[in-house]
């Protein structure tokens, strides 16, 4: 019975890990590099590398004559404080229209920096983390669900399979044949990252509960004429009165920002947004930041604009309250550096553990199936190769794309920030084709790829931006330095990698398949 | 100053709770010390009792340093880094847990004099 048990979960694990592996390793790589949009954004959009000074922001004095233009006719309009990571402010006003006006502010002058050009990882490297950007019918969404799902049930798989591994828990043996050592890398990462990994997969469902599970808000509300409405008003908080029609004054934004901040005991806000601007019924709403707390806090409070008062302040309930503090454990929005690079690591070894989950079952079959000749194990290898390295060289595609095009790139109709993309994903396929083409070969020579790749992003951010890894180092410009270094650092790992993967004269030195395995 | 002292400590006393309990198996035992010495009668208990002190330890000063929520988080990912530390010293460089063994080895020879050192 228990044998049977323990094979039942080996074919789990082998079978689902094969299916969805790519899925998860898409997923595992950009939520990596998630931890780090911020400092990706400034690597690529240079316009934003703004230099944060100590002078308290004014929106009343700087900001709102700047925007007068944007703002005088809008229905609302907000801004995003800037953040001890984020220098510049994002800001939109929406027209009579329905229209939005979308700008990045510099905080300091309320004037528009040039326009990006890039969607930088906030547009692109974040959103392709949870939903693929297959947005139809939130199917993106639902594939990156079911794989978390599916990583759950790997996790407990793998812990049934290699129960007999916890006795020998922190073995890696370096020395041995790449299979067995291959074999406790997948072990290792797994194990010492187990609880990293199960958290981390678990709360991203959570915070996605409303595209799981979108019935809640009917089943509870069922009485209400809209119950997404009210149950999104109960959880998240809101406030809404119409304009009057008749002008009104605008009092001090600094001000209320100030009476928010004491009612939060001393945290910032990180979001102002004005309704009806210049009506007599115009309100403004402002929005506790996250940076000093884990849970991505609903607070917020509304005061009236002419006379700032306050006439509405909302705080989630506990059951919400405890939703948005796994979600804040998964969005890492606080300041906290120690914690940024934990996470990174902990990414970074779901990453090796999901790719050398790849090549045991790879190198598993490598005998019993005719390397060149099964058509299965050929598929298996394009597929492993283009969803692991191919990922990576993708990614490298995105980067020197953004310093290499020109500002009016166009093409076929795109803009420039839509040929980025295209490189991203045009490369990503390739990579894949490569790997089926040569599922030995393949391997090798896009970890070259890689270490092209990442030193020619290096040496266009130089050459576009003047912000050189000796200038960026000097002045302690980390966002961008760090970038650059851990560029540099890839390219020495996948040029290691390289030099290890050299063809051998002898390729018998693979030592037999596991039998722990498959 | 506090914070990246207390950091460190965190780190060091994870760290330390990881090689204590690598030590008290028997094949990372040997490979550190060699099949020559065996640990004392009650060394394996006493090094997996001292380690879950390290470890508590680590989530004290964890806690110390970041509040419960925060401080929760870092001694979770710590004790997960200083596992993955443990495992890459015991690969590369196992002599130098040898320091943390010294207490632990029992003062008679191994009583299984066959058992050879490191196996590669």
């Amino acid at each position: 019975m228990h044998g049977g048990f323990r094979a039942a979960m080996t074919w789990l694990h082998t079978w689902a890990g094969l299916v969805l592996g790519g899925v998860l390793f898409a997923v595992f790589w950009t939520g990596t590099l998630s931890v780090f949009h911020e400092e990706i954004d400034r690597w690529m959009l240079p316009s934003t590398r703004l230099t944060q000074t100590d002078a308290p922001l004014s929106l009343d004095s700087a900001v709102v004559p700047a925007i007068a233009t944007f703002t005088q006719d809008a229905t609302q309009w907000g801004i995003s404080l800037p953040t001890p990571r984020r220098p510049h402010a994002p800001f939109f006003a929406r027209g009579t229209d329905g229209e939005f006006t979308v700008h990045a502010l510099d905080p300091a002058t309320g004037t528009p920096l040039p326009p990006t050009q890039s969607e930088a990882a906030s547009g692109f490297i974040v959103p392709f983390h949870y939903s693929l950007h297959i947005e139809w019918k939130d199917l993106g969404n639902w594939i990156v669900g079911l794989a978390s799902m599916t990583m759950l049930a790997l996790l407990v798989s793998g812990v049934v399979i290699h129960r007999k591994r916890f006795r020998e828990f922190f073995t890696l043996r370096p020395h041995r044949n790449r299979q067995r050592f291959n074999l406790d890398l997948h072990n290792l990462t797994g194990m010492v990252a187990l609880p990293f990994h199960t958290v981390i997969t678990l709360s991203g469902l959570i915070l996605f509960f409303g595209v799981y599970f979108p019935g809640a808000a009917e089943l509870v509300y069922r009485g209400s004429p809209s119950p997404q409405g009210a149950f999104i008003g109960d959880a998240y908080g809101g406030y809404h009165r119409p304009a009057a029609g008749t002008s009104g004054e605008q009092g001090s934004l600094d001000a209320m920002l100030a009476v928010a901040r004491d009612s939060w005991s001393g945290s910032p806000a990180r979001f102002v947004r004005v309704w009806h601007p210049g009506d007599a019924n115009s309100y403004v709403e402002i929005r506790r930041g996250y940076g000093d707390q884990v849970g991505l806090t609903r607070d917020q409070i509304y005061f009236d604009a002419a006379t700032g008062e306050i006439l509405h302040a909302f705080s989630a309930a506990p059951v919400m309250h405890v939703q948005r503090f796994i979600g804040g454990m998964h969005y890492i929005d606080f300041n906290h550096w120690t914690l940024r690079w934990l996470y990174f690591l902990g990414g970074l070894a779901g990453c090796a553990m999901i790719a050398t989950g790849f090549v045991f079952w790879l190198q598993a079959r490598q005998r019993r199936l005719a390397v060149h000749g099964h058509a299965g194990r050929r598929t298996v290898a394009g597929l492993a190769v283009g969803s692991v390295t191919g990922i990576i060289v993708a990614t490298l595609a995105l980067l020197v794309a953004n310093r290499a095009l020109p500002a009016q790139a166009e093409l076929i109709g795109m803009e420039r920030e839509r040929l980025e993309i295209l490189c991203f994903f045009a490369v990503w396929a390739a990579s894949f084709v490569h790997g089926w083409l040569r599922p030995e070969a393949a391997w090798r020579e896009q970890c070259g790829v890689i270490v092209t790749g990442a030193l020619l992003a290096v040496a266009l951010n130089a050459i576009t931006t003047g912000d050189h890894l000796l200038r960026t180092v000097a002045t302690g410009y980390w966002p961008v330095a760090g970038m650059d270094l851990l560029l540099v650092a890839g390219a020495a790992v996948a040029a290691d990698a390289f030099r290890r993967l050299r063809p051998r004269q002898v390729a018998s030195h693979a030592g037999t398949p596991s039998r722990e395995h498959a | 100053m506090t914070e990246p002292l207390l950091l460190l400590a965190a780190l060091a006393t994870a760290c330390l709770g990881c090689a204590l309990l690598a030590l008290s198996q028997s094949r990372h035992w040997r490979l550190v010390n060699g099949g020559q010495v065996s640990p004392s009668a009650t060394g394996t208990a006493a090094m997996r009792g001292l380690a879950v002190v390290m470890i508590v330890a680590a989530l004290g000063f964890a806690f110390g340093r970041d509040g419960a929520a925060f401080g929760a988080l870092l001694w979770s990912t710590l004790v997960s880094l200083a596992a993955a530390v443990t495992a890459l010293t015991l690969a590369w460089s196992p002599h130098w847990l040898r320091p943390i063994a010294w207490p632990f080895r029992s003062h008679s020879r191994s009583p299984m004099p066959g058992i050879r050192g490191r196996t590669r």
